[in-house]
């Protein structure tokens, strides 16, 4: 595998429609992400694809099920077969998102909101710690998109985020779309949540796309990334300085030539905006 | 570094939390006083209609997983399908970190469901064929006549009461018994018929033996004429198809064997 110590640059989430674009062309990513989960079972083509990618491109393995905000215990099982494929890509970090997805063992196969407590944030960052002490490797969290918040919880998301990630010494996974989506959805202004945030922890940024579902903003990663969240995205350049970023598409997934052409524009708003901001700071 | 002892208390008021969001995602039944005091209302959405938006995605989820892994079932069940897919759920809520092994209970759940033999064969051989593809392929072996032996984690003998063939060419036929051995082949799932004396030997790789144990059993066994003045031929071809296929490992095998 090709060992990473550290990250810079623009990249895709892997998915398997894109495999043979992978293997036949080196294409214009600096990284690709994948789905840890899928590369989780114990054999088959993905598996033997994934190595042989992993050869030309740093892997940043992202996970779907850690569910480090579940009450329950943590999954053992789950975290021995995550850590064996950690250590075989071997990123500069894992990631997972700040949220729970399964309960008394039973998987929603969904990202589901915490409550807002001091608690729970005490709770989930002592949780965060042992996995990033077994995993022997730096974990970062995600924000989520939500749907829904609870009448129980004390503070704002981007302070919960900011208590668990300061209490589990861990980094941040901020997803612009994630962002933008909750905003519109909880009626907040997305600016007050990339100012509330600790800046030195974010170590990299997801982008994509949602549904209009005409009340509320679906989190679906089947379409283009949206002028407001390439603006968020330009507005918080100055903020976090030179952060790597993926370009995520689950569904109605282009060619990768034309994933592409999205990307580059994230890779013109970055530059375009640093250097002016390196410019005006100067 | 060994894991740490599951010592972690979770506040109870995320467990309260997570017992009555869980229920209700996955049952999709809640009383709307409740979703009124647990959540918030947006300026444009109640809390009710907020959480319906976790309940709309579990089910639509779960059924375009079970559908893509047993599309043949899926077909012949045709109306019945989602029908038979909540019952399933129900009874066989996901335990697993992926919805690859959503699957892992249905053909046990068609059995327990007394559904039609055909439906029986069909959902064994769609999930078989399915487990084949994301299991291990553990490097060939050499064998000698002393070497424990077992199937490989790709590998599943199903005992059918219908042709294969016909099970995925989805053509309804008289039941035929055939035993078929499922396995990964260039990264497909596929398989092959083996007669039955093949059978017998593979069911016993399949609890684990020797070479030399299984043809024991086997001359212990009553064999016909015909299988006596043949059966040294059929072990040479036995072996070379387990060789030629990679069926047979080492046991205990030193991989997991999800």
């Amino acid at each position: 595998m090709k060992p990473v110590d550290s990250l810079k640059g623009f990249g895709v989430g892997l998915r398997p429609c894109h495999y043979a674009d992978f293997l036949s062309n080196q294409p214009k990513v600096d990284f690709v992400e994948i789905i840890s989960e899928n590369y989780m079972v114990t054999g088959g083509r993905s598996i033997e694809t994934l190595q042989e990618i992993a050869k030309r491109n740093p892997v940043i393995p992202h996970g779907v099920s850690l569910s480090v905000g579940s009450s329950d215990q943590l999954d053992w099982d789950y975290l021995t077969r995550l850590k064996k494929l950690v250590d075989t890509l071997n990123p500069p970090w894992f990631s997972d998102h700040l949220c729970w997805s399964r309960h008394q063992g039973h998987y929603m196969h969904n990202l589901l909101p915490l409550p807002y407590t001091h608690e729970v944030a005490k709770f989930v960052a002592e949780k965060a710690r042992i996995i990033q002490d077994f995993m022997e490797r730096p974990l970062i969290l995600e924000n989520v998109s939500s749907y829904i918040e609870y009448t129980d919880s004390v503070m704002t998301e981007w302070e919960f985020l900011t208590e668990v990630v300061t209490q589990a010494d861990c980094g941040l996974l901020l997803d612009i779309n994630n962002i933008y989506v909750s905003a519109v959805n909880h009626t907040f202004d997305p600016m007050d949540y990339i100012l509330g945030i600790p800046a030195n922890r974010v170590r990299q940024h997801h982008i994509a796309g949602h549904k209009n579902k005409g009340t509320f903003l679906l989190d679906t990663h089947d379409h283009n990334v949206p002028d407001p969240v390439w603006d968020l995205y330009r507005q918080s350049i100055p903020i976090f300085g030179e952060v790597p970023l993926i370009l995520e598409r689950d569904d109605d997934i282009p060619t990768l030539d034309e994933l592409l052409i999205e990307l580059n524009i994230a890779r013109q708003i970055f530059n375009a905006t640093h250097t002016q901001h390196t410019h005006t700071s100067a | 570094m060994q894991p740490t002892p599951n010592t972690l208390t979770p506040p109870p008021e995320l467990v309260d939390i997570q017992n009555w969001l869980s229920k209700a995602v996955t049952s999709g039944k809640f009383v709307k006083k409740e979703a009124n005091l647990r959540l918030t209302h947006a300026k444009n959405r109640s809390s009710s209609d907020r959480l319906m938006t976790y309940i709309d995605d579990y089910w639509p989820r779960c059924l375009e997983s079970l559908t893509d892994d047993f599309p043949r079932t899926a077909r012949t069940l045709d109306d019945e399908w989602e029908t038979v897919c909540e019952a399933y759920l129900a009874a066989y809520p996901s335990t697993q970190f992926t919805l690859y092994y959503l699957g892992k209970q249905f053909p046990q759940f068609i059995v327990e469901q007394q559904l039609s033999p055909w439906l029986r064969d069909l959902a064994q051989l769609e999930w078989a064929l399915l487990h084949s593809e994301i299991s291990a392929v553990l490097p060939t072996l050499a064998i000698d006549e002393h070497t424990i032996l077992k199937l490989q984690p790709h590998c599943s003998l199903l005992q059918l009461q219908f042709q294969a063939n016909d099970l995925v060419n989805e053509t309804p036929s008289p039941e035929a018994p055939q035993a078929v051995m499922v396995y990964q082949w260039d990264g497909d799932g596929t398989f092959e018929p083996l007669d039955p004396l093949a059978t017998r030997v593979f069911k016993l790789f399949e609890a684990g033996t020797s070479l030399s144990e299984a043809f024991d059993s086997l001359s212990e066994q009553e064999l016909t004429d015909d299988e006596l003045t043949t059966i040294s031929t059929k072990i040479q071809s036995w072996m070379s198809m387990a060789t030629q296929w990679s069926w047979l490992t080492h046991y205990p095998p030193k991989e997991n064997l999800q």
